[in-house]
């Protein structure tokens, strides 16, 4: 016997739904309506714009104006948040967990850290930076069980790698597993998603029931392959679990700093790198709005009730939260850790690769988007979640993935449509005159939330390479000019191409960001 | 450390949401060309405004007698939102120009747009000979030969007032469309129209006058066609004593002509009448020869002054 409370695998098992045509009947009709909402929305305003601009050019111009001023009001609002988020952050980097841990009476060596890291094609270097990182972690690295789930599909070279490190690091960790994922399984979709529920299953059976060790005592951090721990955040994330009311009903969220190849990557990948972190770092400041995203820790017990990860689609590590929100009625929620673990940055030969892979990654991101159907369709279907959480969630979803599909469009390009294709009587009017000058104006004012981004983003910096001239601090700074312009190519087109995608029943697969060897 | 307090947040909610209610609506109404006005009596008035553009830059805008603005090579505008409806006197100067200055009124939540018309005091004419001088090798004098160039000039010319057709339209200017037309009133021909963008010149040459007509969306005008709240569209700018020749728009712009009348003259004119409008002298034979012109490409004016051909670039 594990645990007296374990229940069986999946016993809370929300529905895996993936796509509609996962479903049947009426309910498949449902479905497919729901995945259609996101697109329909963002391509309702863009239209709608269009259309309003040319035939009541008065009555966009208003819209406009408004939507400027709460354009930068929510700037001001989000930046107070991420200023908040950076001083906890800053504060949190600076603790030393493991004296924290004792001071706080906190008992904690019964617990076991299991990492899994799911690769592809990932070359030996890129996986060894992660690993090498726990090892190094100031934590007792005999309580980290280090999993390694290579994709059989990408043929003997990941498995290999992974014996390799194995053979070097085995002695080092409480445990060190391989758990190479079968090609082609009935169910799945090839995917990171359906790597990891096949590895940890495995490392239960395997491990954790040949040991007899309780699955509430194990901590499940799902880690991209680029993961790589600053040296407090076990002892953080360990703190955090002790702390929290119920931590079976709770993720963990540290921050992703895309600053393992910073200093390499081209200002249009830190930039776009820099405002996921920052779009992090807000969430984290609102916790009830926050998802699970990327590398995240949840406790074993709680997978293994949820029935692991979905197989059948693209977002797992966004999916896993909501997995859990549904099967636990809504009482379910992300504890931000405030701590960050850093990551790569979009890094490719040449500039347009670069672009391109930044483009192709963003839009993976933005086929999140699929998680909107679901939780519609389980905030329909669920009686038992309360009608406030429904309500909260459905909007903050909606409101989150057509925000990013169309307030870049509304600010940068639409807000110019009245003056240029309303009717000649408004273009003579003090309003259409005033109209650019104004939206100029208040994109201006909101460049205050830039300038407060830009001096966070040095504040984490990694240390300067030898070979990078003090003048590259000044780029750094710098390059968030590029704001309105990675918003919109690389924040609102990807987005609404996810979200056609989406619309036109055109499922998107998992997309395998590469990832590069950096300079040591 | 936690996360921002609920009722921090809450703080910061509330305070943005309350700005946002309060500042909407004002900004709204000031873009719309509210201002509050103490001096009067009334709190809130509706402003109007004048928009001034040229793309030369040095050029002083003076609006009633008082400089508002110089433009440089990127700022060649001037614009005023906030002044009160009424009627303005707006003037451009700029050295090695005559100077241009015109009424306007300005009405409220109307942006009154004017574009001076800044033509040089001197035009810089350039003769192209109708012979070239070619040394042969071996020869040491020079046989003189047909310039091209001069033969290319003079075919454009071999159109007539009347005669304008298609094939002689693309020679004359990319901006234009050129039709010999005739109106139900008028035989074909008595009338030339010519059009540019929303705006149609038609020369009666009956009653030796021009007539402008918009065919902007939803039956707007511009100012120029209006005339103490009076539109009228279309409405004749310009009557002359003379034959007209030939006549076509003033490169790059959809408000100015260029035409030649018989007796000797090629002049430009504004077809806002008012005052003051400019009608100027472009050109004019000092033989008394019959002038004609023809405008080639973007900007080059070609005249032709008997068998004298000159070519100067326009300003646009």
């Amino acid at each position: 016997m594990i645990s007296e409370n374990n229940n069986g695998l999946g016993a809370k098992r929300p529905p895996h739904i993936g796509r509609a045509s996962d479903l049947e009947g009426r309910d498949r009709l449902l479905y497919r309506t729901l995945e259609m909402i996101p697109a329909t929305l963002a391509w309702g305003t863009i239209i709608g714009s269009i259309v309003l601009s040319y035939f009541l050019p008065l009555w966009m111009a208003f819209f406009i104006i408004t939507f400027d001023i709460y354009w930068l009001f929510k700037t001001l609002y989000l930046s107070a948040h991420l200023r908040q988020s950076w001083k906890r952050m800053k504060y949190h980097m600076k603790i030393d967990w493991q004296k924290k841990l004792s001071d706080d009476a906190l008992s904690y060596g019964h617990l076991k850290h299991m990492i899994i890291y799911p690769f592809y094609k990932e070359e030996y270097e890129v996986i060894e930076k992660g690993i090498k990182a726990l090892a190094s972690a100031s934590y007792d690295s005999k309580k980290m069980y280090v999993v390694l789930a290579p994709e059989e599909r990408a043929g003997k070279q990941a498995l290999a790698i992974a014996q390799r490190l194995k053979e070097r690091y085995a002695s080092t960790f409480g445990e060190f597993y391989i758990a190479s994922h079968p090609a082609d399984l009935p169910g799945e979709m090839p995917g990171k998603g359906s790597n990891i529920a096949y590895a940890i299953e495995k490392v239960r059976v395997d491990i954790l029931d040949s040991q007899k060790i309780s699955y509430r005592d194990v901590i499940v951090s799902a880690f991209d392959i680029d993961t790589v721990v600053y040296p407090e955040y076990f002892g953080c994330l360990t703190w955090h679990f002790l702390t929290t009311e119920n931590p079976y009903r709770a993720s963990f969220q540290p921050v992703p700093l895309y600053n393992n190849n910073i200093w390499e990557a081209p200002s249009l990948s830190r930039v776009v790198a820099s405002s996921g972190t920052f779009w992090q770092m807000i969430q984290q400041e609102r916790p009830e709005k926050l998802a699970t995203f990327s590398s995240h820790s949840v406790s074993f017990q709680t997978l293994y009730e949820i029935g692991y990860w979905q197989k059948n689609m693209v977002s797992e590590d966004s999916r896993i939260y909501w997995n859990a929100f549904v099967a636990y009625d809504g009482d379910y929620r992300v504890v931000p850790l405030s701590y960050p673990v850093s990551l790569d940055a979009n890094l490719a030969p040449g500039f347009w690769r670069t672009a391109l892979n930044i483009y192709k990654q963003q839009r993976r991101w933005g086929w999140g988007v699929e998680n909107v159907p679901y939780v519609l369709y389980n905030c329909i279907k669920n009686k038992r979640i309360p009608v406030l959480d429904k309500m909260r969630v459905s909007f903050t979803q909606l409101e989150g993935f057509w925000s990013l599909a169309t307030n870049p469009l509304l600010i940068f390009l639409l807000g110019w449509l009245p003056v240029t294709i309303g009717s000649p009587q408004f273009k003579a009017s003090v309003l259409a005159f005033n109209l650019p000058i104004f939206t100029r104006n208040i994109m201006l004012m909101a460049m205050v939330g830039l300038v407060i981004s830009a001096i966070i983003s040095l504040s984490f910096l990694p240390p300067r390479p030898k070979d990078a001239g003090r003048h590259r601090y000044a780029f750094m700074f710098l390059q968030w000019i590029l704001i309105p312009f990675t918003i919109t190519f690389f924040g609102a087109f990807p987005g609404l191409d996810a979200q056609t995608r989406l619309f036109l029943g055109k499922y998107m697969g998992f997309w395998v960001t590469p990832k590069t060897k950096t300079r040591k | 450390m936690r996360p921002m307090s609920k009722t921090k947040r809450r703080i910061y909610f509330v305070l943005f949401f309350i700005l946002f209610l309060l500042v909407t609506p004002l900004v709204i109404l000031y873009a719309l060309g509210y201002r509050f006005d103490f001096a009067q009596r009334i709190v809130v008035t509706e402003r109007g405004g004048v928009y001034v553009y040229t793309s030369l830059p040095g050029t002083n805008i003076y609006i009633d007698g008082e400089l508002k603005e110089t433009t440089g090579i990127f700022r060649r505008e001037y614009l005023s939102q906030s002044i009160r409806p009424g009627r303005y006197f707006v003037r451009a100067e700029n050295e090695g120009y005559r100077s241009w200055e015109k009424y306007v009124q300005v009405h409220a939540g109307r942006v009154t747009s004017v574009y001076p018309f800044l033509v040089p005091e001197v035009f810089d004419f350039e003769a192209v000979p109708e012979f070239i001088d070619i040394v042969s090798v071996g020869t040491s004098t020079p046989d003189q030969v047909s310039n091209p160039l001069y033969d290319q000039y003079i075919l454009l010319f071999e159109d007539s007032l009347l005669v304008l057709d298609t094939a002689t339209t693309s020679l004359l200017s990319d901006d234009l469309d050129v039709e010999p037309v005739g109106d139900n009133d008028v035989s074909e021909e008595q009338t030339l129209r010519r059009v540019f963008g929303k705006i149609q010149v038609t020369y009666d040459s009956l009653e030796k006058r021009f007539y402008a007509e918009s065919f902007s969306r939803g039956d707007f005008l511009p100012a120029y066609f209006c005339e103490n709240e009076q539109c009228v569209n279309p409405f004749a700018f310009l009557e002359v004593t003379s034959n007209v020749l030939h006549f076509d728009f003033y490169p790059g712009r959809d408000d100015v002509i260029v035409f030649a009348v018989e007796g000797g003259g090629v002049y430009a004119a504004e077809l806002d009448k008012r005052p003051q409008q400019t009608v100027v002298e472009l050109y004019v034979s000092s033989q008394g020869n019959d002038v004609d012109f023809r405008i080639l490409g973007r900007d080059t004016l070609v005249i032709r002054d008997g068998d004298v051909i000159l070519t100067t670039e326009l300003t646009r």
